[in-house]
């Protein structure tokens, strides 16, 4: 096996010389992480800021005990609409989040404790128009309870004996995440995705791009073993997927080091994460990129051109998109404490990588998914060093 | 010194079924000497270099290169041989002088051993204007000299080249003939092959016409012409390979 360093060696300094690595391996990573966290910084802010509601009110002064209480809350935008005007119209016109309509009556019958009805005319494809309606809801849910209350009182009896429990909610003393929710959901993902396209736009060029420029004969007649090649170029594709993932993760880490406005809600604990939940990070994901390293300089020693590189790799990229993908959302299904999901490239790790986030390791899921993994990146490797010295493999072009 | 010994290189095809790209070749070089392997494109001149480099494995029969076994110990067969083709490219974004060094660390050259080859070849080519140049941005002809350059950095006594001048211009082709004739009167074994008639006629000590992937004949260009009865090479050439066809 001796000269891989060599190859090793001269790939890097050629991939340092590549413009297209520059951005696909170092700058992209890097570049999408920040912007991520700062959109994902908005949304968060922007969902959970008590920011006011925009409420449309077709015949206002009937509804003036409700939007009295609205706007005591001062979450509220009230604005009137003429009493002829469709409800409907307004909202598809996104002139406000929910339209309230007051039939005619509604005043006297309230003050005659009668329960006068009034309409709430919602947006259901709008989350927007949603959390309006949620908002409205507490404000009368809360209406209704002090009313009550204030009823029971007047007769004299004590309010609590028609409470039947009280419900007190207490957060866990458990693991505190690294990052907010929707972080953590989508961070192990986006680790995964630049493992494998890291590397991507300069496998083509590894052996492939070789066998096309008839570079690879230069090599062949050297002394030194194909094995040896084939690791030699493995080790640098590897060391770019690598990269690739850390530039990713330190795009992660300085957003939560910098703690600017929009991500501090994200970041609320600052950088957060321990060291095992670093070791856990460590052990899944670097199986992981050797696995992908090994993939794809196989799929780059089997092919014919570059052209067919790109071909193959289009296919592969759903393979590892679609269990990707999934682990987004494994938070919110049934399956996420599963065991077998430890068994299932790709989603493992990102599963551990999830739990990593949240601070949580769960050691078998661990030990799985490394084996799985170093398995696996054992298998990826064989291959291409197989496929590498397979003559109607490597002379065909 | 080679001897080639019934070599034999058969291909599966899709299409074709089995082809026999080499079929039972054999013939021997000796050092100071420059065979020259004569053949139309497709005939099995660059699967037969490429066996004795030992980039393909042989179907069957063997060939000592350099005294070593071609089966048995290909690492020392790749050790002493440097193989040149008209089709090896370098590396686009290495300089011509990385490109050099990159190859001897190849060859196991290190630290002092490997500077005093690299400025001998350097300076025996005369690379040293664009030394520090891309391989990207050199001219063609630039670019076979840094081949050249590769190909005898480790100084090996054996040397193959397929086709060295193709496409390259009359004062680059002649460059490269004169400087296989240089290493011809250094001792060095080498193996030239071409569908030149003309670079066949004046470079090589012997020519070994090949057709379909077996030898039609082997002998010096005055045995050749002996054989067939013809006066120039091409028309020898062609009496060889295709007898019913008229040379005129």
């Amino acid at each position: 096996m001796s000269g891989w360093f060599c190859v090793f060696r001269k790939e890097m300094r050629e991939f340092t010389r590549d413009r297209r690595l520059f951005f696909s391996a170092l700058l992209g990573p890097l570049f999408l992480e920040v912007m991520i966290i700062l959109l994902f910084g908005y949304l968060d802010l922007s969902l959970s800021e008590e920011k006011s509601h925009k409420l449309l009110v077709i015949n206002a002064t009937e509804g003036a005990p409700v939007l009295d209480l609205l706007d005591m809350t001062h979450r509220f935008e009230i604005r009137n609409l003429s009493k002829n005007s469709n409800p409907d119209d307004a909202l598809r016109n996104k002139k406000g989040r929910l339209v309230l309509q007051f039939p005619d009556g509604f005043a006297r019958r309230y003050q005659a404790r009668e329960a006068p009805e009034f309409y709430v005319i919602v947006d259901r494809s709008e989350t927007t128009s949603m959390i309006a309606l949620e908002a409205v809801r507490s404000v009368v849910e809360t209406a209704r309870t002090e009313t009550v209350r204030a009823r029971i009182r007047e007769l004299d009896l004590d309010d609590k004996q028609f409470d039947p429990f009280v419900l007190r909610a207490r957060e866990a003393e458990i693991s505190q995440p690294f990052a907010s929710e929707w972080l953590v959901g989508i961070l192990p993902y986006l680790i995964v995705i630049w493992a494998f396209y890291g590397g991507f736009s300069i496998v083509g060029d590894l052996v492939a791009g070789e066998k096309e420029r008839g570079s690879l004969e230069t090599l062949l007649v050297a002394p030194i073993s194909r094995p040896a090649i084939a690791f030699g170029k493995f080790t640098a594709l590897a060391s770019v997927s690598l990269v690739a993932c850390i530039s990713a993760l330190a795009g992660v880490i300085v957003m939560a080091l910098i703690r600017i406005p929009i991500t501090e809600r994200l970041f609320q604990h600052g950088l957060a994460l321990s060291g095992l939940s670093v070791f856990a990070l460590i052990v899944t994901v670097l199986p992981l990129v050797i696995f992908f390293a090994g993939t794809l300089l196989a799929v780059s020693t089997f092919a014919r051109n570059q052209r067919e590189v790109q071909g193959y790799l289009s296919l592969l990229s759903f393979v590892v998109l679609v269990p990707a993908v999934f682990s987004q959302f494994i938070g919110y299904t049934g399956v996420a404490g599963a065991k077998w999901i430890a068994f299932v490239p790709i989603l493992n790790t990102a599963t551990v990588i999830r739990d990593a986030l949240l601070n949580r390791v769960d050691w078998f899921s661990l030990t799985v998914t490394a084996s799985v993994g170093i398995l696996l990146a054992a298998v990826g490797l064989f291959t291409a060093v197989r496929l590498f010295m397979k003559e109607s493999v490597l002379m065909r072009v | 010194m080679i001897e080639v010994h019934d070599l034999v290189k058969h291909f599966r095809d899709g299409k074709r079924g089995v082809v026999k790209a080499v079929d039972g070749v054999s013939f021997e070089c000796r050092p100071g000497e420059i065979f020259g392997l004569l053949g139309a494109n497709g005939a099995g001149k660059t699967t037969l270099l490429r066996m004795l480099s030992t980039v393909l494995t042989p179907t069957s029969g063997t060939a000592i290169v350099a005294d070593y076994d071609l089966i048995r110990q290909p690492g020392q067969v790749r050790r002493s041989i440097g193989f040149m083709s008209s089709t090896t490219a370098l590396y686009a974004r290495l300089t011509a002088g990385e490109f050099i060094r990159y190859i001897g660390n190849l060859y196991g050259l290190r630290g002092a051993d490997l500077e005093r080859r690299v400025k001998y070849v350097v300076d025996l080519l005369e690379i040293g204007d664009y030394h520090d140049r891309l391989c990207d941005k050199l001219s063609t002809g630039e670019k076979q000299r840094v081949s050249l350059a590769r190909t005898i950095l480790h100084d090996p006594p054996v040397l193959f080249f397929d086709e060295p001048t193709v496409g390259l211009d009359v004062f680059a082709s002649r460059k490269i003939r004169e400087f296989i004739q240089e290493r011809k009167e250094q001792g060095k074994t080498i193996v030239f092959s071409t569908h030149i008639m003309s670079e066949a006629e004046h470079l090589c000590d012997r020519i070994c016409v090949i057709h379909d992937g077996r030898i039609a004949a082997i002998g010096k260009f005055e045995e050749l012409k002996a054989k067939t009865g013809e006066t120039h090479l091409e028309r020898v050439f062609i009496s060889l390979v295709s007898p019913t066809e008229d040379p005129a």
